[in-house]
C-alpha cells in the first residue's frame, strides 16, 4: 500500500498541482482546504506518512495548524513540511521551533518536491 | 561554465613533465645502445641535493683512501714485502683522489676518479697480500664494486670495472706473480672477467635506482613544485579575471582563500572567522539573515540536499545591482564537505531587459497613440492617479486598495503593458494570498516602473495634452451653422459636442482587446460592435470604460466556453461577444454580450455562502457576483480570477449613477447591462443647455 500524503492549502490550484505530483509519484493524497479539515483528516486516519502544509490560509493559517500538531502529540510520529513564498526566514524559524521537518519555497520543482517527500518518509514509494 | 573550464586545469601535466624529463622522446622508440648510453649516463644537471650528498661522500671517500696507507703499510710489514715502497705506492695512489678532490669542481667527476682510484688500491692489496691468502685478497675488488654504488652513478661503476680490466690483464702479462699466487692460465681471468661483470651490472643498476628514487627525488619535487606554482599562478591569474564571484566554503560556511578577486572588490575581503553570510551582511542584512537560515537546512540534511541548495536565497541586490548567487556541492552525497559559491553580476543584464521591455511597451503605447490619442491620454491620467492613490496606500481600506490595483491590472493589460500587469499581479498576490496590505517597499517596483514608462512616453508622444479631435464633416457643419446664422445656444451645443468622444471608438478597443484575449485562451470568436453613433464626454467617462473591460473579460475568460465544449452542446465552435451602446427610452444604455454557457448560479450560490453571504433569491445572488472579492474561479491568472471586476465595474456605474444588472439563460448566454440617465451622456451640455 502505498504513502498516505495529506496537503494542505486553501489554494486549489496548489492543492492541485503538489496532489498530482504526488501521485505520480506513486503516493496517495488526501487534500484539505484549511486547517480544521486537516485536523479531522488526521484523526480519521491515523497512519498518514507525511503533512505539506501552506503557511498562508485563511482562518487557521499554517502555523497555528503547526502549534495544534505540536500540542496533540502529532509531530512525533508524522513529519509536517511547510510550503511557503521566498523572504520569511522568521516565519520558518518559527516553524522549526514548532517542529517542522523544512520548507519548500513555491514555486518548486516537481522532482524537488517528489525528492524531499521520498527521503522524510523513507519510502520510494 | 567557468568552473568546468577551471577544472580542466586540474590535470596531470606534472606526472608527464617528471615523467618525460628522463626520457625526452619515449623510450622504446629509441635504438638499445642510446638507451643503455642515457641508462649508464645520468643527466647533465646536478641538483643541489646530489651535490652535497656527493661533496660528503666524496670527503668520507677521501678519509678511505688515508686510512689504506697505515694498514697496507702493516700488511706489507707481517708479509715482509718492503713497508716503506708498498707505503709510498699506496700514497702515489692516494695522490689521485686527493688531486681529484682538491682540483675537480664537478663532484661526479671526483667520484668517478675514485672508482679508479679504488680498484688500483685493490690491485695494490692484492699484490701486498702474497702468498697463501692473495686469492683471497681479490675480495677486495667486489667488495670495493658493490660499495661504489653508495655513488648513485653507474659510470663509477663503469670507470672501476675498466679499471680492475685493464690491470688485471696488463700484471697478469707483465708481472703474474702480483696478481696470482699460481700460474693462472687465461680462462681463470676470464672467470675473473665474469664476475666483474656480474657485479658491475647488479651495481649499475643499484646505483641508477639510488641516483632516480633518491637522489633524484628532489628534483622530482622540485619540478612538481614548480608546475604546482605554475598552476598556482595560472589559476590565480583565472580567479583575479573571472567575472563571476567564485568561492568556496566549508559546512560552516567559512571561505576559503582561493576565491575570485571580484569578489573582494563587491563586498570586501573576508575577516579571519567571518562566514560568507557576514560578509553579504555588509551589503544586506536581510539577505544574509535568510540565507543563514536557509543554510542550517542545508547542514541539517533533513530535507533533500538539491532542495535545500535550490531554496537558498539567490537575488542579492544591493546599491541599485543585482547579483545571483548560487551553491553547488563540491563531491557526492547529501553531505558534502564544501560547496562552491558562484556570484554574478547580473545588473548589467537586468538593465538591457529591462530597458527591452521600456522600449517595447513604450513603441506598443505610441502605436496605440497613433491609432487612438484620446484613448492613451485617458488611459495615462487614469493610470496616474491610480498609481498615486496605490503609492499612497496607507490611507486605504482593504477592499478599496485591492480594487485600484485591479483597475490598473486590467487597463494596463489593454494597453499591452505586460510589466505593470505583473508588478500590480504581485501586489494582488501579496493581498489575497498573504492577506496583508503590502509594505511602500513592495510598492517600490510598481511606481519606479510607472514613472519610467510616464517618462519614456512623454519623450514619444510629449506630455498629455487635452487635444479635440474634430471631424471635418463636423467641422463643416459648425461652420455652416455659424454662417447660417443659427441660435448662440445652438452653436454653443455644437462646440460644446466637439469634446464628446464617439462610444464607437471605446467599444472597437475593447473590440480589439476582446479577440486578443481570446485568442491567448484558444478560443474563436466574433465581436460585434453597435455603437449607434453615439458619443459621451471622455471628462465623465474615462473611468467606466476602464472598468467596462473586466465585463469584457469575463465574457470571452469564462462566459464563453471552449471550442470543444460547443461543438458537444451543438453550438457554433465560434462565440459572439456584443459590445452595445444604444438609447433605450430616455435611458442610454451600455451592454456586453456573450452567447457562453450563463451564469452557473449554483456555483455563486455554494461560493456565496462559503463567503457567509445570503445565498439564496435571484437579487441575492446577482448582488453577491458584483461583490467585491468575489469570483466562482478556481485559479487565479493574470488575466481575471480574483473576483473582484465586476465590483469595480458596479461601483464605477453606480459613480454615473447608472444600473448594473446581468441577464443569464443557461447555456445560452449572458449580457451586462448598464443604465444610465441620457443626461448623463454630457453632463455639461445639458448644463449648458438649461
Amino acid at each position: 500500500m502505498s504513502a498516505k500524503i495529506l496537503v494542505v492549502d486553501d489554494s486549489m490550484m496548489v492543492r492541485t498541482q503538489v496532489g498530482q505530483t504526488l501521485e505520480w509519484a506513486g503516493f496517495e493524497v488526501v487534500e484539505a482546504s484549511d486547517g480544521a479539515e486537516a485536523l479531522v483528516k488526521l484523526n480519521d486516519m491515523p497512519e498518514m506518512a507525511l503533512v505539506v502544509l501552506d503557511v498562508n490560509m485563511p482562518r487557521m493559517n499554517g502555523i497555528d495548524l503547526l502549534r495544534q500538531l505540536a500540542i496533540r502529540g502529532v509531530l512525533s510520529h508524522i513529519p509536517v513540511v511547510m510550503l511557503t513564498t521566498e523572504g520569511h526566514p522568521q516565519l520558518m524559524r518559527d516553524a522549526k521551533a514548532l517542529g517542522a521537518k523544512g520548507w519548500i519555497v513555491k514555486p518548486f520543482r516537481a522532482e524537488h518536491l517528489v525528492a524531499a517527500v521520498r527521503k522524510l518518509t523513507g519510502l520510494a514509494a | 561554465m567557468t568552473v568546468r573550464r577551471l577544472s580542466i586545469v586540474r590535470g596531470t601535466p606534472v606526472e608527464e613533465a617528471v615523467a618525460g624529463e628522463r626520457t625526452g622522446t619515449p623510450a622504446h622508440e629509441r635504438p638499445f645502445l642510446a638507451r643503455l648510453r642515457r641508462y649508464l649516463v645520468l643527466p647533465r644537471e646536478i641538483s643541489s641535493f646530489e651535490r652535497a650528498y656527493l661533496r660528503r661522500l666524496n670527503r668520507i671517500g677521501l678519509w678511505f683512501f688515508v686510512a689504506h696507507v697505515p694498514v697496507m703499510m702493516l700488511i706489507a710489514w707481517i708479509n715482509e714485502m718492503g713497508t716503506a715502497f708498498i707505503g709510498a705506492v699506496t700514497l702515489a695512489t692516494v695522490a689521485g683522489p686527493v688531486f681529484a678532490h682538491r682540483m675537480l669542481d664537478n663532484p661526479r667527476a671526483v667520484s668517478a676518479c675514485y672508482g679508479v682510484a679504488t680498484m688500483i688500491m685493490g690491485g695494490v692489496l692484492v699484490h701486498t697480500g702474497q702468498g697463501i691468502v692473495q686469492i683471497e685478497m681479490h675480495f677486495y675488488f667486489f667488495a670495493l664494486l658493490a660499495m661504489l654504488a653508495v655513488f648513485g652513478n653507474p659510470s663509477v661503476i663503469i670507470a672501476a670495472a675498466a679499471t680492475v680490466t685493464v690491470h688485471h690483464i696488463a700484471l697478469w702479462v707483465l708481472l703474474p706473480s702480483s696478481v696470482f699466487n699460481y700460474a693462472a692460465p687465461m680462462w681463470v681471468v676470464g672467470v675473473h672477467a665474469a664476475f666483474v661483470i656480474l657485479e658491475s651490472v647488479a651495481a649499475c643498476f643499484i646505483a641508477r635506482s639510488f641516483f632516480d628514487n633518491v637522489i633524484g627525488l628532489e628534483r622530482i619535487v622540485q619540478r612538481r613544485t614548480a608546475a604546482l606554482d605554475l598552476r598556482t599562478r595560472d589559476m590565480r591569474r583565472v580567479l583575479d579575471n573571472v567575472v563571476q564571484g567564485l568561492v568556496t566554503i566549508d559546512r560552516d560556511a567559512m571561505p576559503s582563500n582561493e576565491r575570485s578577486r571580484i569578489l573582494d572588490t563587491w563586498f570586501g575581503s573576508p575577516r579571519p572567522g567571518e562566514t560568507i553570510f557576514d560578509v553579504f551582511e555588509r551589503v544586506s542584512a536581510e539577505f544574509a539573515e535568510a540565507s543563514r537560515v536557509a543554510w542550517v537546512e542545508v547542514i541539517d540534511g533533513v530535507m533533500p540536499l538539491c532542495l535545500t541548495l535550490a531554496q537558498m536565497p539567490g537575488i542579492l541586490s544591493f546599491d541599485g545591482t543585482h547579483h545571483r548567487v548560487t551553491y553547488q556541492s563540491i563531491g557526492d552525497g547529501e553531505q558534502p564537505q564544501r560547496f562552491l559559491v558562484v556570484v554574478t553580476d547580473r545588473t548589467a543584464d537586468v538593465a538591457r531587459e529591462n530597458a527591452d521591455r521600456d522600449r517595447s511597451e513604450a513603441m506598443q503605447l505610441f502605436e496605440r497613440f497613433a491609432a487612438d490619442r484620446q484613448a492613451v491620454y485617458a488611459f495615462f491620467e487614469d493610470a496616474s492617479q491610480l498609481v498615486e492613490h496605490i503609492s499612497d496606500c496607507g490611507t486605504l481600506s482593504r477592499p478599496v486598495f485591492e480594487r485600484l490595483v485591479h483597475t490598473l491590472k486590467g487597463n494596463s493589460s489593454i494597453f499591452g503593458l505586460q510589466s505593470l500587469v505583473i508588478e500590480a499581479h504581485r501586489l494582488e498576490t501579496i493581498l489575497v494570498e498573504e492577506g496583508r496590505m503590502p509594505q511602500q517597499f513592495e510598492l517600490a517596483p510598481l511606481t519606479d516602473r510607472w514613472t519610467s514608462l510616464a517618462s519614456e512616453v512623454a519623450r514619444l508622444i510629449g506630455a498629455p495634452r487635452p487635444l479635440i479631435e474634430v471631424a471635418e464633416s463636423d467641422h463643416s457643419e459648425l461652420e455652416a451653422a455659424v454662417r447660417d446664422g443659427e441660435a448662440r445656444s445652438e452653436i454653443l451645443r455644437r462646440v460644446h459636442a466637439l469634446k464628446l468622444e464617439p462610444t464607437r471608438r471605446r467599444l472597437e478597443h475593447f473590440a480589439a482587446q476582446a479577440r486578443r484575449i481570446g485568442e491567448g485562451l484558444g478560443k474563436e470568436l466574433h465581436v460585434i460592435v453597435e455603437s449607434n453613433d453615439l458619443r459621451v464626454d471622455p471628462k465623465y467617462w474615462g473611468r467606466f470604460w476602464n472598468a467596462l473591460i473586466h465585463a469584457v473579460r469575463n465574457a470571452v475568460d469564462h462566459g464563453l466556453e471552449p471550442p470543444s465544449v460547443r461543438a458537444a452542446s451543438g453550438k457554433a465552435t465560434q462565440g459572439t461577444v456584443v459590445l452595445r451602446t444604444r438609447i433605450r427610452g430616455d435611458r442610454f444604455v451600455v451592454e456586453v454580450a456573450d452567447d457562453g454557457r450563463g451564469v452557473d448560479w449554483a456555483r455563486v450560490a455554494a461560493k456565496a455562502a462559503s463567503l457567509g453571504l445570503a445565498a439564496s433569491g435571484a437579487g441575492a445572488l446577482e448582488e453577491a457576483l458584483f461583490r467585491a472579492g468575489f469570483s466562482t474561479a478556481d485559479h487565479v491568472s493574470e488575466l481575471s480570477g480574483r473576483g473582484l471586476g465586476l465590483g469595480a465595474l458596479k461601483a464605477a456605474t453606480e459613480s454615473l449613477s447608472g444600473t448594473i444588472e446581468v441577464e443569464t439563460n443557461p447555456g445560452s448566454g449572458t449580457t451586462i447591462r448598464m443604465s444610465f440617465a441620457r443626461s448623463m451622456m454630457a453632463p455639461d451640455l445639458v448644463a449648458l443647455a438649461s
